[in-house]
Formats: structure tokens, sequence, C-alpha cells
């Protein structure tokens, strides 16, 4: 058995925790999840919008008032531990 | 030695072979630079017979420099001049990139019978031009459109939903390419989505420069953030509001469009009708409330210029109505039946106020702006919803090939200069509005004309204002070196010699321009992932 471990295994030099508690909330639910920092968010919309039975272009999830991307990472949205993401039905208007 | 081809016409009993390697060395005086490399289209032709023989250049300069150059271009752009009808449809932004390995030397070979005096040459090499959309001028608007009515890519078994994919990216969200696509439909799909009106907003305030004009835009995210800190308890959060003051901070302006389904949530159904506006004057302290279709929303935002008073100044506005607003419907000069004029009515009134602004403000005139509404406004409006429609249909379309020109050309030049291809389309970055063809976004309304002849309608508009705007005409008369592109009526080519004789300099001028997913339930309401 190798003495380093599985990189699975190595805790982060910095002192962040390598999975984050995300809440995420459309006002009327809550749903808990525990993420890991560098996995991308849209795995986390994917299971909340198959939950809730929902469209993923219909709905949008914010950070802080910004438009979450699939692409990110609570790396890269500088989230911390508790951290919540709202989510809205998309707005459409015309009469 | 290299002899001539023997003739196929029955005279072959008296052919002799001929060693013809001096007449081919004559038609190949300059063997190493004579590579053609040429693009036609329905609309466009050029070739350059000197410079690619070597190899392939980049756009721009570098260090060191490359050795100088000489080239011709020809260049016709003189509509139906050629009966094969190429374009650049065959650009597809989806297209798997080329390979711009530097192809190896071919030769084109005449297979006719002939008997003349001096035996036939073969033709130069030539080569395509790589990559055309690295060029912003040969961007055209068929390659920059989404494939309408296609939810698949052709040929793409793969399930890939073409819809869902992102058009382009703005700052504050993607915009699909189904939204794209709505723009300027004109029927019950054509209402403005959340995504559409962002994307107006951030257009408008690249445009007006709203942060050099003190201007805040509020996009859909921050306005439904509003709504859901307002939720909370029924009453207003105001420690969570106050989080979003920085971004007001400095701001004199607030823009803000309302929409009646703000503020629903994933499980509801409501997503909203209708779009009005909310404008903050904060050093006279006052909102107005602008509705096409009166006072529907008056509700909702008092609500919101209450939040924002609380939130940024703690100080009371004056809210009204403004009554001498225009009507959507009754003041709109669209030929056709427009479903939805709401989100182009709003989007049309942000504009003049931003214009107002930013006129004002540029000349030191703060006292004098105002979002008032006279009652002589509505005679001044000049709203047609299609021509807004259009309008930002075609902005949007510029904005994204401002984009795949930026990144096109720049993995054209680390490939050519065997750099590594860069990865981040971040590193890109925005392009700024002088390489957009701004006028277009406020162009004139167009006559009337039938749903049939729209599409052709959008081609022909696009070409007359490419013709007639004087920047494009500037992009070939001003040129000191690379590639210039010469546009004429006649139908017939004109020749343009450039002497390249710029330090590694090519082109440069031209102006056209993670753990596989397993969800576990965690206890008895966390998800894993």
């Amino acid at each position: 058995m190798s003495d380093n471990g599985s990189p699975m295994q190595q805790k982060p030099e910095d002192g962040q925790q390598e999975h984050l508690n995300i809440k995420v909330t459309d006002n009327n639910n809550e749903v808990f999840f525990k993420i890991k920092r560098t996995t991308q968010l849209s795995k986390l919309m994917n299971a909340f919008c198959d939950r809730q039975g929902k469209n993923m272009q219909s709905v949008r999830f914010l950070f802080d008032g910004q438009r979450v991307q699939p692409g990110d990472s609570p790396d890269t949205l500088d989230m911390q531990d508790g951290d919540t993401l709202e989510v809205h039905q998309e707005q459409i208007g015309g009469c | 030695m290299e002899s001539a081809a023997q003739p196929a016409d029955g005279a072959g009993h008296k052919w002799k072979p001929q060693d013809v390697t001096a007449h081919i060395q004559r038609a190949h005086a300059f063997a190493q630079t004579g590579t053609q490399l040429r693009l036609e289209t329905e609309s466009l032709f050029v070739t350059s017979s000197r410079g690619f023989g070597r190899e392939l250049p980049p756009i721009g300069l570098t260090r060191p420099p490359l050795k100088s150059r000489r080239y011709t271009i020809d260049a016709s752009l003189a509509t139906g001049a050629f009966q094969e009808k190429r374009d650049y449809v065959a650009c597809y932004y989806e297209r798997v990139p080329e390979d711009l390995t530097y192809p190896t030397q071919s030769t084109a070979k005449i297979s006719v019978s002939v008997r003349e005096t001096d035996e036939p040459v073969r033709l130069r090499n030539q080569i395509t031009l790589p990559d055309p959309l690295r060029y912003r001028e040969l961007h055209r608007w068929g390659c920059v459109l989404p494939q309408f009515n296609a939810d698949k890519y052709p040929g793409d078994n793969s399930g890939r939903d073409f819809l869902n994919d992102t058009y382009t990216q703005f700052s504050d969200g993607p915009l699909r390419n189904e939204d794209f696509a709505t723009i300027t439909l004109m029927n019950r799909d054509s209402w403005y989505r959340d995504d559409v009106m962002d994307a107006a907003l951030a257009l408008c305030s690249i445009y007006y420069g709203a942060d050099d004009n003190e201007i805040m835009v509020v996009g859909s995210g921050t306005a439904q953030a509003f709504k859901f800190a307002a939720m909370a308890d029924r009453e207003l959060d105001m420690t969570e509001l106050r989080a979003y003051a920085p971004r007001f901070q400095g701001k004199k302006w607030i823009l803000m469009p309302l929409n009646d389904g703000i503020g629903g949530t994933s499980t509801g159904q409501f997503q909203g009708t209708h779009w009005s506006l909310l404008a903050i004057d904060r050093p006279n302290k006052s909102a107005h409330y602008i509705d096409g279709l009166g006072n529907g929303m008056e509700k909702m935002a008092k609500r919101y210029a209450c939040a924002l008073q609380k939130m940024v100044d703690d100080e009371e506005y004056d809210f009204s109505i403004e009554w001498n607003a225009p009507h959507q419907w009754c003041d709109n000069s669209t030929p056709f039946d427009d479903w939805g004029p709401c989100g182009p009515y709003v989007v049309k009134m942000i504009k003049i106020m931003m214009d107002q602004i930013r006129t004002l403000h540029n000349a030191g005139c703060d006292a004098e702006i105002g979002f008032h509404l006279s009652p002589d406004f509505r005679s001044r409006f000049d709203f047609n919803s299609y021509a807004e429609r259009r309008a930002l249909e075609y902005t949007i379309a510029s904005f994204k090939a401002d984009q795949v020109t930026k990144e096109r050309a720049t993995v054209h030049a680390n490939t050519v200069l065997g750099l590594p291809r860069p990865l981040d389309p971040t590193k890109f970055g925005n392009p700024t509005w002088p390489n957009y063809d701004a006028p277009l976004f406020t162009q004139g309304t167009p006559g009337c004309l039938t749903l049939s002849k729209l599409r052709n309608y959008r081609e022909l508009t696009l070409r007359q204002h490419q013709r007639h705007t004087s920047a494009y005409g500037d992009s070939s008369s001003d040129s000191s070196g690379g590639i210039s592109i010469n546009r004429e009526i006649s139908g017939t080519h004109h020749r343009v010699g450039c002497d390249g004789d710029q330090e590694g300099q090519f082109a440069n001028d031209i102006d056209m321009q993670d753990q596989p997913v397993s969800i576990a339930i965690n206890n008895d309401r966390g998800v894993r992932i």
C-alpha cells in the first residue's frame, strides 16, 4: 500500500474543507447538497431540477445575485460552507 | 526531363517525346512564391498570388518580426458577380476546426486533349484561405445565425440539443440558441425572455458607457434577488438587501426592467406576462414607473422603489406613474402584428434614457437630466417593435462575431507560430463596442414587407448597410499594409496591389475585422454529489 494514499484522501493544505454543504432553495423548498469544492455546479443544478421535476432551461440559479453557470464550481465562485443558491423561475413577458 | 503528354486524337503515330522542362520553368517563373490563395463566395472573391508559398503567416506582429513580404490581392464584392453560389454558410461555428498545417505541394493537371504549339502548363498550386472567420469582415449573416428550425445538429446522432446550447455569453448570463432564434419572431413565442432582456441590457450598458456615466442597469438576476429578500418574511430583509448596496455605489441613475413574474419559485408555473420599467433618478430623489400598458404593475414598482431607496439612500423617493408614456401597441409603427412588444418597448425606453444621460452628462448638464415624460414625448418616441427586434438580433450577432474573430485569430496565430492553443475562452475577453456595427442598433424603420420576405430582407438590408457604412469603406482605402478589400458596384474585379513591406505584419490592417455523479440521500434531507 502506498504511503502517499490516493489524492482523494489528501486534505487541502490551506485548511479549507474539501467538501462544502450548500443549500439550494426556491423559497418553498430547501435541499442540502454536500459537494466537492472542485465539482462543477452543473451536477448540483441537474440534481435539484431532477428532484423538483423542473426543466433546467426554465430556472435560474443565483449566488449573491449573480447567475451561476453550469461550468462554475464552489472554488470559482469562492463559496463557503453553508452558502445558499437561490433558484428562480425564468421570466418572460410580451403583452 | 519532362515530356509533353501524347495526344489522344489519333495522331499518336507522329508523336515524338519533346522536352518541355524549359517551357514549364518559364511558365512558373516564381515557383517558390507562385502559390495562389483564393476564396470565392457568392459576393466575394479574393485571390492572392504571392506570399503563401513558404508558410502560413500569422495575423499580428511577431517578435522577432518575420521577413518582409510582398503580395497582391484581388478582391471583388460585387453582388452577383459570380455564378457559383458559395458563401460562408459552410463556415458554421460548430464546424470542426480545420487543419491549418500547410498543405503539401500538389499539382493540378489539365486532362484535355490539345494540340497547340505551346504545351499547356500546369496550374499553379492553389490553397484555400485558412479559416476565413478569423477576419471580422468575413463574417456573414449566414454563419452568425443559428440554424433555425433545427433542434439537433445536422448529422449528429449523439442527442446533443442544439437549441439549448449557448449562442453567446454575456456578463449577466448565457444566451441560448433558442433565445436568439425567438428575438425576431412576432407570435406568442416572441415574448422576451429574461436572458434576451439581459443581453439587451448588457449591450446597452456597453454602448452607452453605463459605468462612465454613473448609470446602473439592473438585470433580471439582481431583480430576482431583491424580490427573494422581500419574500423571506413578507417584509424587506434589509440585511440581505444591503449586501447589494456596493453595486449601486456611485450610480446616480438606476434603470430596472420589471417583470410580473419576478419572484416566481421553481415549483411555480407562472413565468410572467409583461415587462415594464422602473427608473430611479437619485439626484432628484424621484422614481418613475413607465409602462406601455398603463399602470398594471404599479404596486410592484412601488415596492421595488421602496426597497431601492432604503438600500442605497434611506431617503424618500417621489414615486410617479408616467401617464404620458406611449402605448406599446397604439404607438407602435411596426407593419406586422407583434404579439409581444413590451420587451422591445422597454429596451427602446432604456436606450432613450441612457442616450439622454450620456449626452447631458458629457456636457456637464447633470441638472437637466430627468425621467419625466413630457406630453409630446409620444410623438417623438418613434417606436417600431420589429425594427427594435431586428436591431437587437443583429447587434447580438455582431457581438458573437467579434468574440469568434478574436478567438480564431488567436488560435490561428498560435498555430502558425508553433505556440500552444489557448484553451480558456475567457482569455479572449469581451469585445468592446467600437468593433460593432453600432449604427445598426439604432437603424431606421424598415418599409412594409411581407412575412415571406423577412429572411431575404434581413440579408438585403445587411448588405445595403455594409455597402453604405463608412467604416467598411474606410477599411479598404486606408489600408497601408495587409489585405485590403475593395467594394464596387459594377460586377467586375478590381485589382488592388499592396506592397506589404511592414515588418512581420500580415493582414493586420483588415478592419473588417471532475468523480462520477453519485447521488445518495444523506440522512433525511441531504443529497451528496
